[in-house]
Protein backbone atom coordinates (compact mmCIF):
# COMPACT_ATOMS: atom_id res chain seq x y z
CA UNK A 1 0.00 0.00 0.00
CA UNK A 2 1.26 3.36 -0.76
CA UNK A 3 0.63 6.82 0.47
CA UNK A 4 -1.56 7.71 -2.45
CA UNK A 5 -3.95 5.04 -1.40
CA UNK A 6 -4.45 3.68 -4.84
CA UNK A 7 -3.11 0.26 -4.11
CA UNK A 8 -5.76 -1.06 -1.83
CA UNK A 9 -8.37 -1.58 -4.42
CA UNK A 10 -10.57 1.16 -3.14
CA UNK A 11 -10.75 3.98 -5.54
CA UNK A 12 -8.29 6.75 -4.81
CA UNK A 13 -11.16 9.18 -4.59
CA UNK A 14 -12.73 7.25 -1.77
CA UNK A 15 -9.52 7.17 0.15
CA UNK A 16 -8.96 10.81 -0.48
CA UNK A 17 -12.43 11.48 0.81
CA UNK A 18 -11.65 9.40 3.83
CA UNK A 19 -8.41 11.26 4.38
CA UNK A 20 -10.18 14.58 4.13
CA UNK A 21 -12.86 13.43 6.52
CA UNK A 22 -10.22 12.31 8.98
CA UNK A 23 -8.56 15.70 8.80
CA UNK A 24 -11.85 17.46 9.37
CA UNK A 25 -12.65 15.18 12.25
CA UNK A 26 -9.32 16.05 13.78
CA UNK A 27 -10.41 19.63 13.75
CA UNK A 28 -13.42 18.60 15.71
CA UNK A 29 -15.92 18.26 12.93
CA UNK A 30 -18.57 15.83 14.05
CA UNK A 31 -20.14 15.40 10.66
CA UNK A 32 -16.75 14.44 9.31
CA UNK A 33 -16.36 11.81 11.97
CA UNK A 34 -19.76 10.50 11.10
CA UNK A 35 -18.67 10.24 7.51
CA UNK A 36 -15.59 8.32 8.57
CA UNK A 37 -17.80 6.00 10.55
CA UNK A 38 -20.17 5.35 7.70
CA UNK A 39 -17.37 4.81 5.30
CA UNK A 40 -15.52 2.26 7.39
CA UNK A 41 -18.07 0.62 9.62
CA UNK A 42 -19.37 -1.91 7.09
CA UNK A 43 -16.00 -3.36 6.38
CA UNK A 44 -14.97 -3.33 9.99
CA UNK A 45 -18.08 -5.33 10.75
CA UNK A 46 -17.30 -7.83 8.05
CA UNK A 47 -13.76 -8.19 9.15
CA UNK A 48 -14.76 -8.64 12.76
CA UNK A 49 -17.40 -11.16 11.75
CA UNK A 50 -14.81 -13.27 10.01
CA UNK A 51 -12.69 -13.32 13.14
CA UNK A 52 -15.19 -13.49 15.96
CA UNK A 53 -18.49 -14.29 14.36
CA UNK A 54 -21.44 -13.24 16.41
CA UNK A 55 -19.52 -10.82 18.58
CA UNK A 56 -18.63 -8.68 15.62
CA UNK A 57 -20.84 -5.82 16.65
CA UNK A 58 -19.36 -5.66 20.11
CA UNK A 59 -15.90 -5.77 18.68
CA UNK A 60 -16.61 -2.98 16.27
CA UNK A 61 -18.21 -0.89 18.98
CA UNK A 62 -15.04 -1.20 21.00
CA UNK A 63 -13.05 -0.45 17.93
CA UNK A 64 -14.88 2.81 17.41
CA UNK A 65 -14.35 3.86 20.96
CA UNK A 66 -10.66 3.59 20.36
CA UNK A 67 -10.79 5.20 16.95
CA UNK A 68 -12.77 8.11 18.35
CA UNK A 69 -9.90 8.85 20.67
CA UNK A 70 -7.07 8.12 18.32
CA UNK A 71 -8.39 9.89 15.29
CA UNK A 72 -7.46 13.16 16.90
CA UNK A 73 -3.81 12.24 16.86
CA UNK A 74 -3.70 10.24 13.73
CA UNK A 75 -1.13 11.14 11.17
CA UNK A 76 -1.50 9.73 7.74
CA UNK A 77 -3.72 9.62 4.73
CA UNK A 78 -7.06 7.99 4.20
CA UNK A 79 -5.66 4.65 3.12
CA UNK A 80 -3.43 4.56 6.16
CA UNK A 81 -6.37 5.38 8.36
CA UNK A 82 -8.33 2.54 6.85
CA UNK A 83 -5.50 0.16 7.60
CA UNK A 84 -5.30 1.51 11.07
CA UNK A 85 -9.02 1.04 11.66
CA UNK A 86 -8.83 -2.52 10.39
CA UNK A 87 -5.87 -3.22 12.60
CA UNK A 88 -7.71 -1.89 15.62
CA UNK A 89 -10.63 -4.10 14.71
CA UNK A 90 -8.33 -7.05 14.47
CA UNK A 91 -6.80 -6.46 17.84
CA UNK A 92 -10.13 -5.96 19.54
CA UNK A 93 -11.42 -9.08 17.86
CA UNK A 94 -8.44 -11.02 19.03
CA UNK A 95 -9.05 -9.75 22.50
CA UNK A 96 -12.45 -11.32 22.29
CA UNK A 97 -10.97 -14.51 20.97
CA UNK A 98 -8.59 -14.65 23.84
CA UNK A 99 -11.39 -14.03 26.22
CA UNK A 100 -13.47 -16.76 24.79
CA UNK A 101 -10.60 -19.10 24.28
CA UNK A 102 -12.53 -20.61 21.54
CA UNK A 103 -11.69 -20.80 17.96
CA UNK A 104 -13.26 -18.35 15.59
CA UNK A 105 -14.49 -20.94 13.20
CA UNK A 106 -16.74 -22.46 15.82
CA UNK A 107 -18.66 -19.27 16.02
CA UNK A 108 -21.48 -18.37 13.77
CA UNK A 109 -21.66 -15.05 12.08
CA UNK A 110 -24.21 -12.47 13.14
CA UNK A 111 -26.22 -13.40 10.14
CA UNK A 112 -29.16 -11.19 10.92
CA UNK A 113 -26.99 -8.14 10.76
CA UNK A 114 -25.78 -8.64 7.26
CA UNK A 115 -28.19 -7.60 4.57
CA UNK A 116 -28.82 -9.76 1.61
CA UNK A 117 -26.87 -8.94 -1.48
CA UNK A 118 -28.51 -6.63 -3.90
CA UNK A 119 -27.28 -8.42 -6.88
CA UNK A 120 -28.66 -5.98 -9.36
CA UNK A 121 -26.75 -3.19 -7.66
CA UNK A 122 -23.40 -4.88 -7.91
CA UNK A 123 -21.15 -2.89 -10.19
CA UNK A 124 -19.99 -5.07 -13.00
CA UNK A 125 -21.69 -7.95 -11.35
CA UNK A 126 -24.25 -8.65 -13.99
CA UNK A 127 -23.06 -12.17 -14.35
CA UNK A 128 -23.11 -12.88 -10.64
CA UNK A 129 -26.50 -14.55 -10.40
CA UNK A 130 -25.79 -16.66 -13.41
CA UNK A 131 -22.54 -18.02 -12.17
CA UNK A 132 -23.99 -18.66 -8.79
CA UNK A 133 -26.81 -20.57 -10.34
CA UNK A 134 -24.41 -22.48 -12.47
CA UNK A 135 -22.68 -23.63 -9.36
CA UNK A 136 -25.97 -24.43 -7.79
CA UNK A 137 -25.03 -22.31 -4.84
CA UNK A 138 -26.95 -19.12 -4.44
CA UNK A 139 -25.03 -18.14 -1.39
CA UNK A 140 -26.20 -15.21 0.58
CA UNK A 141 -23.85 -12.64 1.95
CA UNK A 142 -24.07 -13.98 5.41
CA UNK A 143 -23.45 -17.45 4.19
CA UNK A 144 -20.36 -16.34 2.38
CA UNK A 145 -19.07 -14.49 5.40
CA UNK A 146 -19.68 -17.47 7.61
CA UNK A 147 -18.14 -19.64 4.98
CA UNK A 148 -15.00 -17.54 5.09
CA UNK A 149 -15.11 -17.69 8.84
CA UNK A 150 -14.86 -21.45 8.70
CA UNK A 151 -11.35 -21.14 7.34
CA UNK A 152 -8.41 -21.20 9.70
CA UNK A 153 -7.78 -17.76 11.12
CA UNK A 154 -5.08 -16.40 8.92
CA UNK A 155 -6.66 -17.77 5.77
CA UNK A 156 -10.01 -16.28 6.61
CA UNK A 157 -8.51 -12.92 7.35
CA UNK A 158 -6.39 -12.98 4.24
CA UNK A 159 -9.38 -13.75 2.06
CA UNK A 160 -11.49 -11.07 3.63
CA UNK A 161 -8.90 -8.34 3.57
CA UNK A 162 -7.32 -9.18 0.29
CA UNK A 163 -10.35 -10.18 -1.74
CA UNK A 164 -13.51 -8.90 -0.10
CA UNK A 165 -12.11 -5.61 1.13
CA UNK A 166 -9.71 -5.51 -1.78
CA UNK A 167 -6.64 -4.42 0.05
CA UNK A 168 -3.39 -5.17 -1.67
CA UNK A 169 -1.09 -7.84 -0.39
CA UNK A 170 1.23 -5.45 1.34
CA UNK A 171 -1.54 -3.74 3.27
CA UNK A 172 -3.00 -7.08 4.19
CA UNK A 173 0.37 -8.27 5.37
CA UNK A 174 0.79 -5.13 7.40
CA UNK A 175 -2.52 -5.55 9.15
CA UNK A 176 -1.95 -9.21 9.80
CA UNK A 177 1.61 -8.68 10.90
CA UNK A 178 2.87 -11.24 8.43
CA UNK A 179 5.20 -11.23 5.52
CA UNK A 180 3.57 -10.76 2.12
CA UNK A 181 4.66 -14.22 1.08
CA UNK A 182 2.89 -15.76 4.02
CA UNK A 183 -0.22 -13.78 3.23
CA UNK A 184 -0.18 -14.95 -0.36
CA UNK A 185 0.12 -18.52 0.75
CA UNK A 186 -2.67 -18.27 3.29
CA UNK A 187 -4.81 -16.58 0.69
CA UNK A 188 -4.16 -19.26 -1.86
CA UNK A 189 -5.07 -22.03 0.50
CA UNK A 190 -8.08 -20.22 1.76
CA UNK A 191 -9.42 -19.58 -1.69
CA UNK A 192 -8.95 -23.17 -2.72
CA UNK A 193 -10.84 -24.38 0.30
CA UNK A 194 -13.56 -21.87 -0.26
CA UNK A 195 -13.96 -22.87 -3.86
CA UNK A 196 -14.47 -26.44 -2.80
CA UNK A 197 -16.94 -25.43 -0.17
CA UNK A 198 -18.87 -23.39 -2.66
CA UNK A 199 -19.02 -26.38 -4.87
CA UNK A 200 -20.58 -28.33 -2.05
CA UNK A 201 -22.33 -25.71 0.06
CA UNK A 202 -24.07 -28.35 2.12
CA UNK A 203 -20.71 -28.96 3.73
CA UNK A 204 -20.85 -25.55 5.25
CA UNK A 205 -24.18 -26.14 6.88
CA UNK A 206 -22.62 -28.80 9.02
CA UNK A 207 -19.86 -26.57 10.15
CA UNK A 208 -22.09 -23.73 10.98
CA UNK B 1 3.17 -6.19 -4.39
CA UNK B 2 1.31 -3.66 -6.34
CA UNK B 3 0.88 -4.55 -9.87
CA UNK B 4 -1.75 -2.07 -10.83
CA UNK B 5 -4.38 -4.71 -11.30
CA UNK B 6 -5.31 -5.18 -7.73
CA UNK B 7 -8.04 -2.67 -7.95
CA UNK B 8 -10.13 -4.79 -10.23
CA UNK B 9 -13.14 -6.53 -8.86
CA UNK B 10 -13.18 -10.12 -7.94
CA UNK B 11 -13.55 -12.52 -10.78
CA UNK B 12 -12.54 -15.98 -11.64
CA UNK B 13 -9.25 -14.93 -13.17
CA UNK B 14 -8.31 -12.91 -10.13
CA UNK B 15 -8.95 -15.83 -7.87
CA UNK B 16 -6.97 -18.10 -10.08
CA UNK B 17 -4.06 -15.72 -10.05
CA UNK B 18 -4.20 -15.28 -6.30
CA UNK B 19 -4.26 -19.00 -5.77
CA UNK B 20 -1.35 -19.48 -8.12
CA UNK B 21 0.70 -16.75 -6.45
CA UNK B 22 0.33 -18.29 -3.07
CA UNK B 23 1.06 -21.73 -4.36
CA UNK B 24 4.27 -20.60 -5.96
CA UNK B 25 5.31 -19.10 -2.71
CA UNK B 26 4.67 -22.38 -0.99
CA UNK B 27 7.10 -24.09 -3.28
CA UNK B 28 6.93 -26.66 -6.01
CA UNK B 29 4.53 -29.50 -6.05
CA UNK B 30 1.36 -27.91 -4.93
CA UNK B 31 -0.22 -25.83 -7.61
CA UNK B 32 -2.16 -26.61 -10.65
CA UNK B 33 -2.86 -30.11 -9.54
CA UNK B 34 -5.29 -29.20 -6.82
CA UNK B 35 -6.68 -26.10 -8.42
CA UNK B 36 -10.41 -25.83 -7.87
CA UNK B 37 -12.74 -26.33 -10.74
CA UNK B 38 -13.69 -23.58 -13.08
CA UNK B 39 -17.28 -23.50 -11.94
CA UNK B 40 -16.46 -23.39 -8.27
CA UNK B 41 -14.12 -20.50 -8.83
CA UNK B 42 -16.81 -18.69 -10.73
CA UNK B 43 -19.30 -19.26 -7.97
CA UNK B 44 -16.85 -18.16 -5.35
CA UNK B 45 -15.94 -15.07 -7.29
CA UNK B 46 -19.57 -14.15 -7.61
CA UNK B 47 -20.22 -14.64 -3.96
CA UNK B 48 -17.17 -12.70 -2.86
CA UNK B 49 -17.95 -9.98 -5.30
CA UNK B 50 -21.44 -9.67 -3.93
CA UNK B 51 -20.20 -9.44 -0.38
CA UNK B 52 -17.60 -6.89 -1.30
CA UNK B 53 -20.07 -4.68 -3.07
CA UNK B 54 -22.59 -4.62 -0.33
CA UNK B 55 -23.37 -1.55 1.56
CA UNK B 56 -22.78 -2.86 4.99
CA UNK B 57 -25.12 -2.74 7.86
CA UNK B 58 -25.12 0.55 9.56
CA UNK B 59 -26.41 0.27 13.05
CA UNK B 60 -27.59 3.66 14.16
CA UNK B 61 -26.91 2.81 17.75
CA UNK B 62 -23.28 2.09 17.05
CA UNK B 63 -22.96 5.30 15.14
CA UNK B 64 -24.30 7.39 17.97
CA UNK B 65 -22.08 5.65 20.46
CA UNK B 66 -19.07 6.27 18.29
CA UNK B 67 -19.99 9.91 17.96
CA UNK B 68 -20.44 10.25 21.67
CA UNK B 69 -17.00 8.80 22.16
CA UNK B 70 -15.66 11.22 19.61
CA UNK B 71 -17.23 14.16 21.39
CA UNK B 72 -15.82 13.00 24.68
CA UNK B 73 -12.35 12.64 23.23
CA UNK B 74 -12.64 16.06 21.67
CA UNK B 75 -13.66 17.63 24.93
CA UNK B 76 -10.90 15.84 26.72
CA UNK B 77 -8.38 17.17 24.31
CA UNK B 78 -9.71 20.66 24.75
CA UNK B 79 -9.37 20.37 28.49
CA UNK B 80 -6.07 18.66 28.52
CA UNK B 81 -3.10 20.77 29.35
CA UNK B 82 -0.84 21.49 26.50
CA UNK B 83 1.89 19.01 26.12
CA UNK B 84 5.36 19.54 24.97
CA UNK B 85 7.76 22.26 25.79
CA UNK B 86 5.24 25.02 25.65
CA UNK B 87 2.95 23.31 28.05
CA UNK B 88 5.77 22.59 30.37
CA UNK B 89 6.89 26.16 30.33
CA UNK B 90 3.38 27.35 30.91
CA UNK B 91 3.05 25.11 33.91
CA UNK B 92 6.38 26.21 35.21
CA UNK B 93 5.39 29.80 34.80
CA UNK B 94 2.20 29.16 36.71
CA UNK B 95 4.17 27.62 39.46
CA UNK B 96 6.65 30.38 39.59
CA UNK B 97 3.90 32.88 39.90
CA UNK B 98 2.09 30.77 42.36
CA UNK B 99 2.42 29.47 45.78
CA UNK B 100 5.62 27.60 45.55
CA UNK B 101 7.96 30.33 44.68
CA UNK B 102 9.49 30.53 48.04
CA UNK B 103 9.95 26.83 48.06
CA UNK B 104 11.92 27.20 44.91
CA UNK B 105 13.95 29.80 46.63
CA UNK B 106 14.75 27.45 49.41
CA UNK B 107 15.69 24.83 46.93
CA UNK B 108 17.99 27.29 45.34
CA UNK B 109 19.59 28.06 48.63
CA UNK B 110 20.11 24.45 49.43
CA UNK B 111 21.33 23.49 46.04
CA UNK B 112 23.66 26.40 45.87
CA UNK B 113 24.63 25.98 49.43
CA UNK B 114 28.19 25.24 48.63
CA UNK B 115 28.77 28.88 48.18
CA UNK B 116 28.09 29.43 44.58
CA UNK B 117 27.16 32.99 44.17
CA UNK B 118 23.92 33.70 42.53
CA UNK B 119 23.71 36.47 40.07
CA UNK B 120 22.29 39.53 41.66
CA UNK B 121 19.59 39.61 39.11
CA UNK B 122 18.19 36.36 40.37
CA UNK B 123 14.67 35.69 41.34
CA UNK B 124 13.79 37.65 44.40
CA UNK B 125 12.94 35.55 47.29
CA UNK B 126 9.73 37.23 48.11
CA UNK B 127 7.60 37.90 45.14
CA UNK B 128 5.04 40.56 45.62
CA UNK B 129 5.15 40.69 49.34
CA UNK B 130 2.15 39.14 50.97
CA UNK B 131 0.18 38.43 47.90
CA UNK B 132 0.66 34.78 48.38
CA UNK B 133 -1.24 33.78 51.36
CA UNK B 134 -0.73 30.11 51.00
CA UNK B 135 1.78 27.70 52.15
CA UNK B 136 4.79 28.90 50.36
CA UNK B 137 4.47 32.44 51.36
CA UNK B 138 6.77 33.70 53.96
CA UNK B 139 4.82 36.84 54.54
CA UNK B 140 3.81 36.83 58.10
CA UNK B 141 1.98 39.40 60.07
CA UNK B 142 3.82 40.98 62.88
CA UNK B 143 7.04 41.46 61.14
CA UNK B 144 9.82 41.67 63.56
CA UNK B 145 12.06 44.55 62.96
CA UNK B 146 15.18 43.04 64.17
CA UNK B 147 17.92 45.49 64.18
CA UNK B 148 19.56 45.31 60.93
CA UNK B 149 21.85 48.23 60.94
CA UNK B 150 25.48 47.74 61.49
CA UNK B 151 26.63 47.85 65.00
CA UNK B 152 23.44 46.98 66.66
CA UNK B 153 23.25 44.02 68.87
CA UNK B 154 21.22 41.15 67.77
CA UNK B 155 18.78 39.07 69.58
CA UNK B 156 19.44 35.44 69.97
CA UNK B 157 16.30 34.49 68.29
CA UNK B 158 16.30 33.88 64.68
CA UNK B 159 12.72 33.01 64.56
CA UNK B 160 11.37 36.31 63.56
CA UNK B 161 9.74 36.25 60.25
CA UNK B 162 10.26 39.19 58.09
CA UNK B 163 9.64 39.83 54.53
CA UNK B 164 12.39 41.39 52.63
CA UNK B 165 12.03 44.91 53.69
CA UNK B 166 15.43 45.81 52.63
CA UNK B 167 17.01 47.89 55.23
CA UNK B 168 20.56 47.97 56.18
CA UNK B 169 22.04 45.30 54.03
CA UNK B 170 20.29 46.20 50.92
CA UNK B 171 19.45 43.61 48.45
CA UNK B 172 20.42 40.70 50.57
CA UNK B 173 18.53 37.71 49.37
CA UNK B 174 18.45 34.23 50.66
CA UNK B 175 19.71 33.10 47.36
CA UNK B 176 22.78 35.13 48.05
CA UNK B 177 23.41 33.34 51.26
CA UNK B 178 24.95 29.95 51.22
CA UNK B 179 23.60 27.52 53.71
CA UNK B 180 26.97 27.35 55.34
CA UNK B 181 26.85 31.02 56.07
CA UNK B 182 23.45 30.62 57.61
CA UNK B 183 24.81 27.89 59.81
CA UNK B 184 27.80 29.98 60.77
CA UNK B 185 25.52 32.83 61.66
CA UNK B 186 23.51 30.65 63.93
CA UNK B 187 26.60 29.41 65.54
CA UNK B 188 27.88 32.92 65.90
CA UNK B 189 24.70 34.15 67.46
CA UNK B 190 24.75 31.46 70.01
CA UNK B 191 28.24 32.44 70.99
CA UNK B 192 28.48 36.06 70.11
CA UNK B 193 31.57 36.55 72.17
CA UNK B 194 33.69 34.28 70.13
CA UNK B 195 35.55 35.30 67.09
CA UNK B 196 33.39 34.97 64.02
CA UNK B 197 34.60 32.54 61.50
CA UNK B 198 36.50 33.83 58.57
CA UNK B 199 33.99 32.95 55.91
CA UNK B 200 31.40 34.78 57.88
CA UNK B 201 33.52 37.82 58.14
CA UNK B 202 34.19 37.64 54.50
CA UNK B 203 30.52 37.35 53.75
CA UNK B 204 29.61 40.21 56.02
CA UNK B 205 32.41 42.27 54.62
CA UNK B 206 33.77 43.35 57.89
CA UNK B 207 34.28 42.08 61.38
CA UNK B 208 31.99 44.71 62.80
CA UNK B 209 29.24 43.95 60.46
CA UNK B 210 28.97 40.28 61.24
CA UNK B 211 26.27 40.68 63.83
CA UNK B 212 24.09 42.80 61.68
CA UNK B 213 24.73 40.64 58.73
CA UNK B 214 23.81 37.54 60.63
CA UNK B 215 20.65 38.95 62.00
CA UNK B 216 19.65 39.90 58.54
CA UNK B 217 20.57 36.52 57.20
CA UNK B 218 18.63 34.71 59.82
CA UNK B 219 15.77 37.04 59.36
CA UNK B 220 15.34 36.09 55.79
CA UNK B 221 16.13 32.49 56.32
CA UNK B 222 13.50 32.19 58.97
CA UNK B 223 10.35 32.56 56.95
CA UNK B 224 10.66 29.05 55.73
CA UNK B 225 9.86 27.92 59.13
CA UNK B 226 6.62 29.71 58.89
CA UNK B 227 5.92 27.94 55.73
CA UNK B 228 6.62 24.70 57.36
CA UNK B 229 4.34 25.43 60.21
CA UNK B 230 1.56 26.28 57.93
CA UNK B 231 2.06 23.07 56.20
CA UNK B 232 1.49 21.37 59.45
CA UNK B 233 4.57 19.37 59.07
CA UNK B 234 6.83 18.58 61.82
CA UNK B 235 8.96 21.14 63.32
CA UNK B 236 8.00 22.80 66.49
CA UNK B 237 9.09 26.17 65.57
CA UNK B 238 11.66 26.64 68.18
CA UNK B 239 14.30 28.98 67.20
CA UNK B 240 16.78 27.99 64.68
CA UNK B 241 14.98 24.91 63.84
CA UNK B 242 14.69 23.70 60.42
CA UNK B 243 12.88 25.09 57.59
CA UNK B 244 10.93 22.87 55.43
CA UNK B 245 9.23 23.69 52.34
CA UNK B 246 7.11 22.10 49.93
CA UNK B 247 8.83 20.61 47.02
CA UNK B 248 7.91 21.20 43.55
CA UNK B 249 6.73 18.53 41.29
CA UNK B 250 6.80 19.18 37.69
CA UNK B 251 4.28 17.41 35.73
CA UNK B 252 5.47 14.89 33.33
CA UNK B 253 4.76 15.30 29.78
CA UNK B 254 3.62 12.70 27.45
CA UNK B 255 4.41 13.23 23.91
CA UNK B 256 1.56 12.39 21.68
CA UNK B 257 2.23 10.31 18.73
CA UNK B 258 0.14 9.30 15.87
CA UNK B 259 -1.99 6.34 16.63
CA UNK B 260 -0.18 4.47 13.99
CA UNK B 261 2.89 4.83 16.01
CA UNK B 262 1.79 4.98 19.52
CA UNK B 263 -0.66 6.43 21.81
CA UNK B 264 0.04 9.20 24.02
CA UNK B 265 2.01 8.43 27.03
CA UNK B 266 1.17 10.39 30.02
CA UNK B 267 3.37 10.94 32.90
CA UNK B 268 2.44 12.52 36.07
CA UNK B 269 5.31 14.07 37.72
CA UNK B 270 5.47 13.63 41.32
CA UNK B 271 5.42 16.06 44.00
CA UNK B 272 8.37 16.43 46.11
CA UNK B 273 7.57 16.81 49.68
CA UNK B 274 10.03 17.88 52.10
CA UNK B 275 9.91 17.84 55.73
CA UNK B 276 12.22 20.44 56.83
CA UNK B 277 14.65 19.88 59.50
CA UNK B 278 12.64 18.85 62.33
CA UNK B 279 12.39 20.81 65.42
CA UNK B 280 10.88 17.80 66.94
CA UNK B 281 13.59 17.48 69.41
CA UNK B 282 13.67 21.10 70.10
CA UNK B 283 17.35 21.28 69.82
CA UNK B 284 18.62 24.63 68.91
CA UNK B 285 21.27 23.21 66.74
CA UNK B 286 18.89 21.43 64.67
CA UNK B 287 18.47 21.92 61.19
CA UNK B 288 19.21 24.36 58.62
CA UNK B 289 17.12 24.36 55.69
CA UNK B 290 15.32 21.45 54.32
CA UNK B 291 15.06 21.90 50.73
CA UNK B 292 12.00 20.88 48.94
CA UNK B 293 12.28 18.06 46.61
CA UNK B 294 11.83 18.61 43.03
CA UNK B 295 9.60 15.98 41.70
CA UNK B 296 9.70 15.58 38.06
CA UNK B 297 8.04 13.01 35.97
CA UNK B 298 8.41 12.43 32.38
CA UNK B 299 6.04 10.13 30.74
CA UNK B 300 7.30 9.36 27.37
CA UNK B 301 4.98 8.34 24.77
CA UNK B 302 4.47 4.86 23.82
CA UNK B 303 5.69 4.93 20.35
CA UNK B 304 6.15 2.47 17.67
CA UNK B 305 6.70 -0.75 19.37
CA UNK B 306 5.42 0.66 22.53
CA UNK B 307 8.34 1.99 24.32
CA UNK B 308 8.40 2.90 27.85
CA UNK B 309 6.62 5.62 29.48
CA UNK B 310 8.90 6.67 32.16
CA UNK B 311 8.45 8.95 34.99
CA UNK B 312 11.19 9.81 37.26
CA UNK B 313 10.55 10.92 40.69
CA UNK B 314 12.09 13.96 42.01
CA UNK B 315 14.95 14.54 44.19
CA UNK B 316 14.73 15.92 47.53
CA UNK B 317 17.65 17.84 48.75
CA UNK B 318 17.84 18.69 52.27
CA UNK B 319 20.60 20.06 54.31
CA UNK B 320 20.94 19.10 57.82
CA UNK B 321 17.84 17.43 58.99
CA UNK B 322 15.81 18.19 56.00
CA UNK B 323 14.05 15.23 54.74
CA UNK B 324 13.44 15.34 51.09
CA UNK B 325 10.85 13.08 49.86
CA UNK B 326 11.19 12.48 46.25
CA UNK B 327 7.98 12.61 44.53
CA UNK B 328 6.12 10.10 42.78
CA UNK B 329 6.43 9.76 39.11
CA UNK B 330 3.68 8.24 37.25
CA UNK B 331 4.26 7.42 33.70
CA UNK B 332 1.86 5.65 31.63
CA UNK B 333 2.47 4.93 28.09
CA UNK B 334 0.01 3.49 25.77
CA UNK B 335 1.84 1.89 23.03
CA UNK B 336 -0.63 1.99 20.30
CA UNK B 337 1.39 -0.01 18.02
CA UNK B 338 1.26 -3.64 17.82
CA UNK B 339 0.01 -6.06 20.30
CA UNK B 340 3.24 -5.65 22.02
CA UNK B 341 2.70 -2.04 22.77
CA UNK B 342 3.62 -1.48 26.27
CA UNK B 343 3.97 1.56 28.30
CA UNK B 344 5.61 0.97 31.51
CA UNK B 345 5.22 3.04 34.50
CA UNK B 346 7.71 5.48 35.57
CA UNK B 347 9.56 5.35 38.72
CA UNK B 348 9.64 7.89 41.30
CA UNK B 349 12.79 8.04 43.23
CA UNK B 350 13.62 10.26 46.00
CA UNK B 351 16.55 10.12 48.26
CA UNK B 352 14.51 9.37 51.26
CA UNK B 353 11.24 8.11 50.25
CA UNK B 354 10.64 7.85 46.61
CA UNK B 355 7.65 5.93 45.68
CA UNK B 356 7.21 4.04 42.58
CA UNK B 357 4.95 5.39 40.03
CA UNK B 358 2.47 3.11 38.56
CA UNK B 359 2.24 2.72 34.91
CA UNK B 360 -0.33 1.19 32.80
CA UNK B 361 0.23 -1.12 30.04
CA UNK B 362 -1.10 -0.12 26.79
CA UNK B 363 -2.14 -2.54 24.23
CA UNK B 364 -1.82 -1.16 20.85
CA UNK B 365 -2.75 -1.53 17.34
CA UNK B 366 -0.42 -1.49 14.53
CA UNK B 367 -2.10 -0.77 11.29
Amino acid sequence: MDAAGDGDGVSPERNRDLGAAVLDAQRGDEAAFRAVYRRLNPELLRYAAVIVGQDAEDVVAETWLQIARDVLRFEGDGAAFRRFALAVTRNRARDVLRRRKRRAQEITVPTDELPEPHVSGVPGGGSAPDTAEVAGAALSTREIVSLIATLPGSQAEAVLLRVVLDLDTRSTAEILGKRPGAVAMALSRGLKKLARLVERPEATAVRR
Amino acid sequence: MRDGKEGVRVDEAVLRRLIAEGSKGGGGPRGTGDLPSESSLRALAAALEAVAALPGPGGLKGEEEALAAFRAARAERADAPATGLRGRLARLARRLGGTRTSALGVVAVAVLGSGVAVASGGVPFLPGGGSNGTSGSPATPGTASVASSPGSTTAGSGASNAPSDDTGLDGLRPSDVPARIVALCRSHQRRPDTEPQKPLVAAAGDDDRVDAYCSRVLEIAAPDQGAEDRKGEQGNGSQDTGNGNQGNGDQGNGTPAGPAEGNQGSGNGGQGNDNGASGGNGNQDNGNQGAGGNGRGNGDSGRGNGTQGSGTGGQGNGNSNGNGNGGQGNGSGNGASGDNGRGTGGQGAGPDAGTRGGGTHGGGDRP
